[in-house]
């Protein structure tokens, strides 16, 4: 019996049950660039269409997350936009990082902070972007923004990732993933269909770093 | 010489004539409402006349929706079929097979670029030939020179010149002199911002297609709207980051703008003006792909910055203080060289050196403050150094040191550490040797 009649008398005895191959792909994600991450993550990585949130001071890692995301997505000509908030992103860091600074947009602090909304709004639905990340302070989007904000990125199918120390976002269902910083661990406290809470050791998202300060040291020794 | 006349159906400026432009620029306006294009040796940069007959007439219906042409070797000639047979090109040089069949009532249209000086005259004409029971063309071509200088004297001569195409009609290269303004008026005073668009918006069509047609650019679109009451006045500026000719985003940057608008004051009348520039600013590198990401992100830009909020790509600088190292631009960031570049000639070498060198192996995090934190002492003594000595010293250059005096603020002498925090960041502060102070300038994030 050949494969074709088998699928049809399948799809005889189950109806709807039958789905083709194409629904049983995984949700569309962004490569973060750790395998770790990305072989545990459904998405293999950030979620493209929706929300993402990474928790934790700044100085534990969350951006180095993200710049390493943004040099997967410029790897496929891609573009990412970043927002600014009292921390700005350093271009010689970026440029040490292999980040494409044409393909980076940068927006300054927002003047008032009603602004971050619309601003958000609209990096969503140029559709320009892959990835766009900033900061976000306690009490800076409401609910029915971020509600608002998930429904674009699954429209334009960008991938939104915050970062924020805030607790109130940590247990947040709008977010899709949540990943939680520190500098030494980093867990995943919320991740579709993955069992949840998953560390892994911050030093794997750190470790070029750590080797750029011991020899930037070493040489001041000599 | 072939001759596309373009009939606009209503009364129109001078100025329409540079819509044309792109065709020709041969290209004259004749008032009331006609158009007149050489198109001899351009139509074929076009696909041909009838192609330029199609895209002339699309581009006038842009801002006259009545607008027909014809073509025709004479000006004359092309003006009578644009009226009468709208869409028609003749043969060349036999334009008079065209107009054979046509009644005698065209002739008062036979003028082209120069109008009947007698027209009244003209229409006795037609009147006589009627009366003695000719009705067309064809009828009356057939009388000599002589017979319409006898009886009508030099307009005679020209009418019976223009029947046999022995009238010779020139169109000049234009010579735009007209300024991008436009202005409107109503009846009643407005206070809905749609109203005021649908009469704004014909206006920016019109300056925007001579724009095209001059290969110009808007830099900037100035609107003041009059009210009603009081003289008031509102000036609004759309200026987006680049010089375009979209005229959808002007119009959506204007929108922005009038919805920040009260209208309690009506308005009664409207003036626009474009500062334009010429094309080649807008032009980018010649082989850079201009497609429509890009104007996408121009257009993303733009509406930031007309709302007060800046946005672009980083820059580097050669700089070596941290926070004078980039600047956000809104145009493509330039490469950043930290090598000296060295040109060997012959048994020369040259060497250009570059500032700020050892800004491609220093350290830098990933997250710099604004503006850098001013550290207390119980917040000095919860961090963790994490090394003896300062990583890097940056300070301003030692000219600098007379200046010190003068302004302190201008001298810079800071020894950079890594440290830890209690929370586990991972931090770069400096001490401020001038003024013995710790500073939190970033974070490894």
């Amino acid at each position: 019996m050949s494969l074709e009649a088998v699928k049809e008398q399948l799809q005889q005895k189950f109806h709807s049950a039958v789905v083709s191959v194409d629904q049983l792909r995984p949700p569309e994600g962004l490569r973060t660039g750790f395998d770790v991450i990305d072989d545990f993550l459904l998405w293999k990585g950030f979620p493209k269409g929706d929300l993402s949130l990474l928790h934790g001071q700044p100085g534990t890692g969350a951006t180095s997350l993200f710049i390493s995301t943004m040099k997967e997505v410029h790897k496929q000509s891609k573009w990412a936009a970043w927002i600014n908030s009292d921390w700005e992103l350093l271009p010689s860091h970026l440029a040490k990082r292999g980040i494409d600074l044409k393909k980076l947009l940068v927006v300054k602090k927002p003047q008032e902070e009603s602004q971050l909304f619309w601003i958000l709004q609209e990096l969503i639905s140029s559709s320009l972007f892959e990835i766009v990340g900033c900061h976000l302070r306690e009490g800076l989007l409401k609910v029915h923004q971020l509600q608002k904000l998930k429904k674009l990125a699954r429209t334009h199918k960008v991938s939104l990732v915050l970062m924020s120390s805030a607790k109130q976002w940590l247990n947040n269902p709008l977010f899709s993933l949540i990943i939680e910083c520190g500098r030494d661990f980093l867990t995943i406290r919320r991740a579709l269909h993955r069992p949840t809470p998953f560390s892994f050791s911050g030093g794997m998202i750190h470790a070029d770093f750590v080797f750029e300060l011991t020899k930037s040291t070493r040489a001041l020794l000599r | 010489m072939r001759t596309l006349c373009l009939n606009l159906q209503k009364v129109q400026e001078p100025s329409c004539a540079e819509v044309f432009l792109k065709f020709s620029p041969r290209v004259q306006f004749r008032y009331p409402q006609h158009v007149f294009l050489d198109i001899e040796s351009t139509a074929s940069l076009f696909g041909g006349e009838f192609s330029v007959l199609k895209q002339s007439i699309d581009l006038a219906r842009q801002f006259s929706a009545q607008a027909t042409g014809a073509i025709a070797d004479h000006p004359a000639v092309a003006q009578v079929l644009s009226n009468y047979r709208p869409f028609e090109l003749t043969k060349p040089k036999e334009d008079f097979q065209s107009l054979r069949h046509l009644p005698v009532a065209v002739l008062p249209e036979l003028e082209g670029l120069y109008p009947w000086t007698k027209p009244r005259q003209i229409e006795h004409i037609v009147q006589f030939f009627q009366s003695l029971g000719f009705h067309t063309i064809d009828d009356i071509q057939h009388f000599q020179l002589t017979s319409f200088r006898e009886r009508w004297g030099e307009t005679g001569i020209a009418l019976w010149r223009r029947l046999h195409g022995k009238d010779t009609q020139v169109i000049s290269p234009l010579t735009p002199q007209d300024p991008f303004q436009g202005y409107g008026y109503f009846d009643d005073p407005v206070y809905h911002i749609p109203l005021l668009m649908q009469k704004i918006d014909p206006q920016m069509t019109y300056l925007f297609l001579r724009l095209e047609g001059l290969s110009r650019f808007a830099q900037k679109m100035e609107i003041i709207l009059h009210c009603e009451y009081s003289q008031q006045k509102h000036s609004l500026i759309v200026e987006p980051v680049s010089p375009s000719r979209d005229v959808k985003l002007y119009r959506d940057l204007l929108l922005k703008k009038l919805d920040h608008l009260g209208l309690e004051n009506p308005i009664r009348e409207f003036e626009v003006s474009i500062f334009d520039v010429p094309e080649k600013i807008e032009q980018l590198d010649f082989f850079e792909p201009r497609d429509l990401t890009e104007d996408r992100w121009r257009r993303l830009i733009s509406f930031a910055k007309q709302s007060g909020c800046e946005m672009g790509f980083l820059q580097m600088k050669p700089a070596h203080l941290p926070e004078d190292s980039f600047k956000i631009q809104t145009d493509w960031p330039k490469e950043f060289n930290s090598k000296d570049l060295i040109k060997i000639e012959n048994n020369s070498i040259q060497v250009k050196s570059v500032y700020a060198k050892a800004l491609a192996k220093s350290p830098r995090p990933s997250l710099l403050l604004k503006e850098p934190l001013q550290l207390s002492r119980l917040a000095i003594q919860k961090l963790q150094m994490l090394t003896r000595f300062p990583a890097e010293r940056i300070e301003s250059a030692w000219w600098n040191l007379l200046k010190k005096k003068e302004d302190s603020a201008q001298f810079e002498n800071r020894d950079y550490y890594y440290a830890l925090s209690s929370e586990g960041q991972m931090l770069w502060v400096y001490l401020d040797r001038l003024k013995k102070e710790y500073y939190l300038h970033g974070y490894f994030d």
